[in-house]
């Protein structure tokens, strides 16, 4: 489905948030919105899920425009693209984690008879068995409520998944993990994923493509590792390169020696050896 | 040098979950200590345990007070900590008076009121967001405000659980160059975080595993076990990682702390 961002500004207070951005997303890949806190990449998320509306300027999603007019349809909006909170837990407000998947079924209509089915499913899709159905979401560990949101998104099988800031509260194991499911959900289930994060690390293992945003504006964008490469202009908008891209940067700069782009460190480690 | 937070023995649970069994800790008095160790290994449950926020079934001393409800008065005026979501608790105001109502609290005299938050604020470079409302600020921007409260207290104890995750890399660098000041001045700092690379940051490192603290050591020590870390299921940090596997080939013969060291190292 074509993501399509036509000059789009957002202004609060006489103050431009977002300022007159232009791109379009990679459909079927995994997209990157990276930047400094406060850049202005989760108000883009926002307007791609019709919680805010552009100031001025469109956003073309499919068959959907979004500008700075309400929509009339905006469930079937967020049917095709579900949104994934930065904080997973405030987005639940049910008792169990069966009810809170049901309630999307509920909002988008599914029929009753096949809740079970769909929230089995969606439950399974994010790697949690039926034991969960009956547990208290706010009472799992932050990498089971991040999975449980998901879920929930999942079950009314969106065209789109946007998750904001992922990573938070999540340790090493559990980003390794979240990393590996969105990669099979891209895989299996063909959809366009969008990461809202200032994660770079993350975003290094994950993503397919990059957007730098910064002070409202598009500034880079690319595969990761041309996006990654570019750490002067990633410091000018207040992030750093991936630990690994600056240990190949280090090398080079120090040593001419050119490494190969890599995204796992025991790679990396085959590489340097065949360079000693 | 006298402990700050002495933990002898401690049990605790939810339920059925055993949390923490016979765990004892001792963090003394000026360090700067990051506690890691996997989701659901209990580092909330301590930093609660640490603010009174739960009750462990022993007692628990914190800068030499026993939690109880005749101490809590005291612990509130020496300890501060800050919660990953925290700025929830921010009035619906602009960020200079939510400061300001902090400052109040702490009876600050007024004539030093906008002193000390010009002060701070540039240290944390918070400036632009002063006169914005808390409503429209992000989340990281809002923890960001929640750890200005917490130093503008200036308190003997400050406690971090998760409190700095969503700040990106440069704002995270700025606050810990701000925090490292507080230490020197004589601030304990207790981190509770999912960033290994934390580790590297403050003076000491405690790991929890399994309802044990399986390690508290000074910086320099901790990674001499490396074991450690992979039985805790915590990472280690990038470099760390990167030279302990270099060293199991032979191609260096230390663990290095920083690129330029470790590259230097391997093209000699």
């Amino acid at each position: 489905m074509e993501v399509k961002f036509n000059d789009v500004s957002y202004v609060v207070n006489g103050e431009k948030i977002i300022d007159g951005i232009s791109f379009e997303l990679q459909d079927g890949k995994i997209n990157a919105l990276i930047g400094a806190n406060g850049s202005g990449k989760t108000i883009l998320g926002k307007m791609l899920n019709g919680m805010l509306y552009p100031t001025s300027g469109n956003i073309c999603i499919g068959k959907i425009t979004i500008s700075n007019i309400p929509l009339d349809n905006i469930e079937e909006l967020q049917f095709n693209v579900g949104y994934v909170y930065q904080l997973a837990e405030n987005q639940f407000f049910c008792e169990s984690v069966k009810d809170e998947i049901g309630f999307e079924l509920n909002r988008f209509s599914y029929r009753k008879k096949e809740y079970d089915k769909h929230i089995s499913d969606a439950l399974k899709m994010v790697g949690l068995s039926d034991e969960y159905l009956n547990r208290d979401p706010f009472s799992l560990s932050s990498g089971e409520k991040q999975k449980v949101a998901l879920a929930s998104i999942l079950s009314i099988n969106p065209e789109i998944i946007i998750l904001d800031e992922p990573t938070n509260g999540l340790d090493y194991q559990d980003k390794l993990n979240l990393v590996r499911l969105l990669k099979k959900i891209k895989r299996r289930y063909k959809k366009t994923i969008i990461i809202i994060s200032c994660d770079v690390e993350f975003v290094h293992l994950l993503a397919d493509y990059v957007f730098v945003i910064d002070k409202g504006r598009l500034i880079l964008k690319g595969d990761k590792y041309a996006a990654f490469s570019n750490m002067t202009i990633l410091k000018k908008c207040g992030l750093v390169a991936p630990q690994i891209v600056t240990f190949k940067a280090q090398t080079l700069q120090r040593k001419k020696i050119k490494l190969v782009d890599r995204d796992d460190i025991n790679d990396l480690i085959k590489d340097i050896l065949r360079n000693i | 040098m006298a402990a700050v937070i002495e933990i002898k023995d401690m049990n605790f649970n939810y339920d059925d979950k055993v949390i923490f069994k016979n765990a004892s800790l001792t963090i003394e008095n000026g360090t700067f200590t990051t506690i890691v160790g996997c989701s659901g290994c209990g580092k909330t449950t301590l930093a609660r345990m640490m603010s009174g926020r739960y009750k462990a079934n022993q007692n628990i001393k914190i800068c030499g007070y026993f939690i109880n409800s005749k101490n809590i008065p005291k612990l509130k005026e020496i300890v501060e900590i800050v919660f990953e979501n925290s700025g929830r608790q921010l009035v619906s105001t602009t960020v200079k008076k939510n400061l300001k109502i902090a400052l109040k609290s702490y009876s600050v005299p007024n004539k030093e009121i906008d002193g000390k938050i010009e002060d701070i604020s540039k240290s944390l470079g918070i400036e632009s967001l002063l006169d914005k409302n808390v409503d429209i600020i992000s989340d990281a921007e809002k923890q960001l405000v929640s750890l200005t409260i917490a130093l503008l207290h200036n308190p003997q104890l400050l406690i971090l659980d998760d409190a700095l995750s969503m700040l990106d890399y440069c704002k995270r660098e700025k606050v810990f160059n701000v925090l490292k000041v507080f230490n020197r001045l004589g601030m304990t700092i207790i981190n509770f975080t999912h960033n290994s690379d934390d580790m590297l940051i403050g003076t000491n490192v405690v790991v929890i595993a399994k309802g044990q603290i399986v390690a508290n050591e000074k910086k320099s020590k901790i990674f001499d076990n490396l074991r450690l870390f992979s039985n805790a299921k915590v990472e280690l940090p990038f470099i760390v990682s990167l030279s302990s596997k270099l060293k199991y080939y032979g191609v260096i013969d230390k663990i290095y702390y920083d690129n330029k060291n470790l590259v230097d190292a391997l093209w000699k």
